[in-house]
């Protein structure tokens, strides 16, 4: 498989006037294309700066991001999903999902067929001339992932998009939001601190350290096409898989 | 077409509590109106305070219909009217704009803030006279003192409201591809909106402080002309009249503010 994004011993400190922060220490990793990677770590690990990084708003200390192949300048055809919806509250659910294309100016028929199809495809019809207030988080969160797909970007990037969620719904936004993902077939990256989801939704979960992030382990999750996240969560093997990295997340301090 | 929901009878009770609680809120508000009109009416008749210098409401009403009837009550009111909503309009638009290019360039903020600091906290009524002086006697300078009034607390309140944009939705704005036009457009002045109300409805308040206060320094026309000219003849008749009418006009104004704040948040 061809590898869409390349981290090749890339390091990273903060600067500010109260000092530097080593955030992330010789990173190397290689995600292929229609992977699902999941990055797990402690709060505070590093886990948005790679993000970062990939999105091009920071610059790698020393090492490489590769995108495509090159070295990535700006955020331009990544979708990004955060914690909180980031719905614009003055705009009818249809206008924001449609906020991608104003941007482009993509007025082709082929786009706005897609984007109809995205809309009927997921249940929004019914919510299209709705304000973002008047939907439930779930709901807002779908809304969320739909606009970002909108602009077909090559690598979806999901910065613990369920963490604000509470726990009666997120487990159907977890498979709501997998199983989009999979249909449209996107590259994607989550991050999280949720091992369970980590490992539920993705078919690579990779470990860091606590900060100064390094990776820990890689797990290629053998069951990750079995079915979306809830039914992985039965299969037999995801309690011994979960143990084994909960094992490696908590020996952090033994590392140091 | 009214819609027709069934309500239950506890919910119907509710509603109707609360209904009753708004009249008996607003009967109140217009009983102390009326007494203390009334109180101030009888308290002059009856000689218990000094008309001369407190008048009476009658009086006032009365020192109204004169100006009308002379045919100035409208050219006053005119003129001030005319002061306050230039002066408004003038220091919200230009310190809109000028929050927007401070905005815009980090460079120019961080140049600038240290004379945006100093001019926020110099009374700024200490340069009226200068202004006359600069600019002439008349309506023009009582316009400059109510802009320089409101212009630096709009610029100061709108770049915030810039500022405090959410990095993750302008992030979202450049991963879709948008330039800084773009975000300004569809992102930074929407989400100011709710800031930009309160903005006006300082402004609305504060402009009608600039134009008296101009109106103090350079009388020749106006509300603000009129209270000085009557504490100078001492017509405190003519004063309370003044002010009686500035306070309509204020809340009037502010009233409609608040009517634009309905409209423009409804879906917020
Ligand atoms: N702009 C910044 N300046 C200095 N330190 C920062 C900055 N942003 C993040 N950090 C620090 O870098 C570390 C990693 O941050 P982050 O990547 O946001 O962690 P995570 O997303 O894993 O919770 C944190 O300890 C944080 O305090
Ligand atoms: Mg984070």
């Amino acid at each position: 498989m061809e590898p869409i994004l390349e981290f090749d011993k890339v390091f990273f400190n903060y600067h500010s006037t109260s000092g530097e922060t080593v955030a992330l220490q010789n990173i190397s990793l290689c995600i292929d294309k229609g992977e699902f990677v999941a990055i797990v770590g402690p709060s505070g690990c590093g886990k948005t700066t790679i993000l970062s990084l990939i999105s091009g708003i920071l610059k790698p200390s020393s090492g490489k991001v590769l995108l495509n192949g090159e070295t990535v300048s700006n955020p331009r055809s990544i979708g990004y999903m955060f914690q909180r919806d980031q719905l614009f509250s003055w705009r009818s659910i249809l206008q924001n999902v449609k906020l991608g294309l104003e941007i482009t100016k993509d007025k082709t028929q082929e786009s706005k067929d897609y984007l109809n199809s995205l809309i009927d495809k997921y249940g929004l019809t019914d919510f299209k001339n709705k304000y973002p207030h008047e939907l439930s988080g779930g709901m807002r969160q779908r809304v969320a992932l739909i606009r970002t797909l909108v602009t077909k970007p090559n690598l979806l990037l999901l910065d613990e998009p369920f963490s604000a969620l509470d726990y009666q719904t997120r487990q159907s936004v977890v498979d709501d939001v997998a199983t989009i993902i999979k249909n449209e077939n996107k590259t994607s990256i989550l991050v999280t601190h949720d091992l369970e989801e980590a490992i539920s939704m993705a078919d690579t979960v990779v470990v860091l350290t606590k900060r100064p992030a390094t990776i820990k382990k890689i797990f290629k999750i053998p069951f990750s096409k079995q079915g979306n996240p809830s039914q992985k969560k039965k299969n037999p093997n995801f309690t011994k898989l979960k143990n084994e990295i909960w094992k490696e997340l908590n020996n952090n301090e033994e590392v140091h | 077409m009214k819609k027709s929901i069934d309500y239950s009878i506890e919910h119907k009770k509710w509603l109707n509590k609360r209904r009753n609680k708004k009249i008996s809120v607003t009967i109140c508000q217009f009983a102390i109106l009326i007494i203390f009109i009334a109180l101030w009416e009888i308290a002059g008749s009856l000689g218990w305070i000094n008309t001369f210098i407190t008048s009476t409401p009658s009086r006032v009403l009365a020192s109204i219909y004169n100006l009308y009837e002379s045919g100035v009550l409208f050219y006053h009111i005119g003129i001030t009217l005319l002061e306050t909503i230039l002066g408004f309009l003038i220091a919200t638009i230009l310190g809109t704009f000028i929050a927007i290019i401070l905005w815009w360039s980090e460079t120019l903020r961080k140049i600038l803030d240290p004379y945006i600091v100093v001019l926020n906290s110099l009374p700024k009524i200490a340069l009226g006279p200068l202004i006359i002086i600069w600019i002439g006697a008349g309506m023009q300078s009582i316009i400059a003192i109510c802009v320089l009034i409101l212009i630096i607390i709009t610029i100061i309140s709108m770049l915030n409201n810039f500022l405090e944009c959410d990095k993750e939705k302008i992030l979202l704005m450049r991963s879709m591809g948008a330039n800084k036009f773009q975000i300004l457009f569809k992102l930074i002045l929407p989400s100011a909106i709710p800031g930009f109300i309160s903005v006006l409805k300082i402004n609305v308040g504060m402009s009608w402080v600039g134009t008296i206060i101009g109106e103090y320094l350079v009388s020749s026309a106006g509300l603000g002309y009129l209270i000085v000219y009557g504490s100078q003849v001492f017509k405190l008749d003519l004063v309370m009249a003044s002010t009686i009418l500035l306070c309509v006009l204020a809340s009037i104004m502010y009233l409609l503010v608040s009517l634009l704040e309905k409209i423009v948040l409804k879906h917020r």
